[in-house]
């Protein structure tokens, strides 16, 4: 039979209505393009006649098959035997795989880390800052910084005195009024001798060592004169009284008859300096005093450090100490007392004595005019000069008198970070520490479960090659 | 006579004889494409038998029961060609020659169909025995064969197409 070939654009078409698969409307068109297509007819009978011998070909052997009853006694004996449960195999692989990523990701932070860590001995020194260190202000008087855990205990100083006011005898002072304080060596200082009245009041600062046996400071307490001495010979004398005391101690009692003026000197370690400091002058203001100056010095790898001087009314100065104690650690106070007494006295004479020359000079002034012309009038207005430096010297002194000078510093313990934006980049660093913390761990994990895993992936490995040969 | 559905539920309700009913219907079919896709009768009965127990284990995969059959012959493919790949080193249907089909003197029976038709490309093959073997609708056996209906029609049809220029060359040969 001649193999015909069916017209191209009905190909698919003639095929799919020999398999009944058309629409309706294409049965229609089919049918009616089978009429007038001679070759389609054709082709479609051919087609039908393959189809015929193909199914022929294997539903004829087909035909005998019968599996019924073997299909069913296969699945009874499968039903009549537990049918074995799929086990649920331990993902021994999967955890293996896991481990080896794991091993890679280990490496690769380790690597990041060695890398990328910061070199040794880079970062900001955090030891104690040197606010313990004795220090002397450029007004000649010396501020002691007494730590607060001072030792007191007695020292039998009694050292070279005369009552002249030169040394060259000891035994002058009572040893049980003789005190020295030693400021404990664990922060660092030098022990240095310091001489405490008997009421436990250091009164003296002393730039002798205890270890240099040499040096020593005695007091004159009637007298309020305090001297040196380096062996038999006098180092130095101090007119004034200087007076250090300890946290909670109180100002001293003027002694009777004297007009004291008295300097205050906080040290306090604080964790914000600037905020105490604005405290404390509020505390100042608050007790009808008034600040002077302060300041603030906030340098990068340093503490910051808030300072403020003040003047507040006498009888109010143990209340704004008591206050400003409770702002921090109180790591330093020094009250620096001076008699003006004597510098009363005199400007008092110097206003007499002035005031009297002034007067002699009124009364030649007025009896001859020659006197003027010889510079009498120069020196009548140059003595009523000297009335009004003495009485504002003398008003001075009754403001120092009468308002205790008060200064205050307060210290941070913490160095500074440098910038604002290196704070915020450490605390970026820091994040980011943590995040890899966490990927090494979580990376370290994998490793140690694909090391358990690798042993039985192995021996699966072994198995199968085994049964494969 | 009941329907396929009716079968399916009452196997999924535990009654093997039902299943034995399914077996019936649709064992001749299978076999015929098992053998028209392994090229061997005897194969094809294991295949065939293998198919029908592991039916019978995923029948609550079947979705839709109105169409066991296009589902039962996408289990045989796969059983199919999985028997194929362990045989494939002592099978090669290309050793197959014109002058082995003479087997009788009636030109008309000297051809060896299922020979001739085993040098069919596998996916004809699939198509031809999902179409005039199982007699699947055009979506049946695009669902069987994993592929869309309208591409369903265009592998059946060159199928066809394939097996009449097949059918054609192998008469020349023979005198036909």
């Amino acid at each position: 039979m001649r193999n015909v070939t069916p017209c191209p654009n009905w190909r698919e078409l003639l095929s799919a209505y020999q398999d009944n698969n058309v629409s309706p409307k294409d049965r229609k068109r089919v049918a009616a393009h089978l009429q007038t297509c001679g070759d389609c007819r054709q082709a479609l009978a051919q087609m039908d006649g393959d189809r015929d011998r193909f199914i022929d070909a294997y539903m004829a052997p087909a035909a005998k098959a019968d599996l019924r009853d073997t299909v069913l006694a296969a699945l009874r004996a499968d039903a009549a035997i537990p049918a074995e449960q799929p086990q649920r195999k331990f993902p021994w692989d999967l955890l293996f795989h896991l481990g080896k990523a794991g091993a890679a990701v280990t490496l690769i932070l380790l690597v990041a880390v060695f890398m990328g860590r910061e070199p040794a001995g880079n970062l900001p020194a955090t030891k104690n800052p040197s606010i313990f260190n004795e220090e002397t202000d450029t007004t000649g008087d010396t501020t002691i910084l007494l730590n607060t855990d001072q030792k007191l205990y007695q020292n039998s100083i009694a050292d070279s005195y005369s009552e002249d006011g030169t040394v060259d005898a000891p035994d002058y002072l009572s040893p049980a009024k003789v005190y020295a304080a030693r400021v404990n060596p664990d922060y660092g200082m030098n022990s240095y001798l310091y001489t405490v009245d008997g009421d436990g009041n250091l009164v003296t600062p002393s730039y002798g060592m205890i270890d240099d046996p040499g040096n020593a400071l005695t007091l004159d307490q009637p007298k309020n004169r305090l001297y040196a001495s380096n062996g038999n010979n006098p180092v130095m004398a101090y007119d004034a009284l200087v007076s250090v005391k300890a946290k909670g101690s109180k100002i001293p009692s003027k002694p009777a008859g004297l007009k004291m003026a008295y300097d205050i000197d906080y040290r306090l370690q604080v964790k914000n300096a600037l905020q105490k400091s604005r405290q404390a002058q509020g505390i100042i203001t608050g007790l009808g005093g008034f600040t002077m100056n302060y300041q603030y010095v906030n340098n990068e790898h340093e503490p910051a450090v808030a300072a403020f001087n003040g003047k507040i009314p006498a009888e109010k100065a143990e209340a704004a100490l008591a206050e400003i104690e409770k702002l921090g650690n109180v790591r330093g106070l020094t009250i620096a007392g001076e008699d003006l007494t004597g510098q009363f006295q005199s400007q008092r004479e110097e206003i007499a004595r002035q005031t009297e020359h002034a007067k002699k000079l009124d009364a030649i002034g007025s009896r001859s005019a020659s006197k003027v012309a010889a510079g009498v009038e120069d020196q009548r207005h140059a003595a009523k000069g000297q009335v009004n430096a003495a009485k504002n010297a003398l008003t001075g002194l009754t403001t120092r008198h009468e308002l205790v000078t008060i200064s205050a510093a307060f210290y941070e313990a913490t160095p500074r970070e440098p910038l604002t934006l290196a704070r915020a980049t450490a605390g970026t660093r820091h994040a980011l520490n943590y995040a890899l913390l966490l990927l090494v761990t979580i990376a370290v994990f994998f490793l140690v479960v694909g090391l358990v895993a690798a042993p039985f992936v192995g021996l699966r490995y072994w198995r199968r090659r085994r049964m494969a040969s | 006579m009941l329907t396929d559905e009716q079968i399916v539920r009452r196997v999924r309700q535990g009654d093997l004889d039902a299943y034995g009913e399914l077996v019936e219907r649709y064992q001749r079919r299978l076999v015929a494409a098992a053998h028209h896709l392994v090229g061997d009768e005897d194969a094809a009965r294991d295949v065939v038998q293998e198919t029908f127990i592991q039916a019978y284990r995923h029948l609550e995969q079947l979705r839709d029961a109105a169409k066991v059959g296009a589902w039962l012959y996408g289990i045989l493919r796969h059983r199919a060609h999985s028997w194929l790949a362990a045989r494939r080193p002592t099978v090669s249907w290309e050793d197959e020659s014109v002058d082995e089909w003479f087997v009788a003197a009636d030109p008309a029976e000297r051809v060896d169909m299922t020979a001739l038709l085993a040098g069919l490309p596998a996916a004809d093959r699939d198509a031809l025995a999902a179409r005039y073997l199982m007699d699947l609708s055009y979506d049946e056996v695009a669902k069987a064969l994993g592929t869309s209906p309208q591409n369903a029609r265009v592998r059946v049809c060159r199928a066809k197409e394939r097996l009449r220029n097949l059918l054609d060359r192998a008469e020349k040969e023979v005198g036909l």
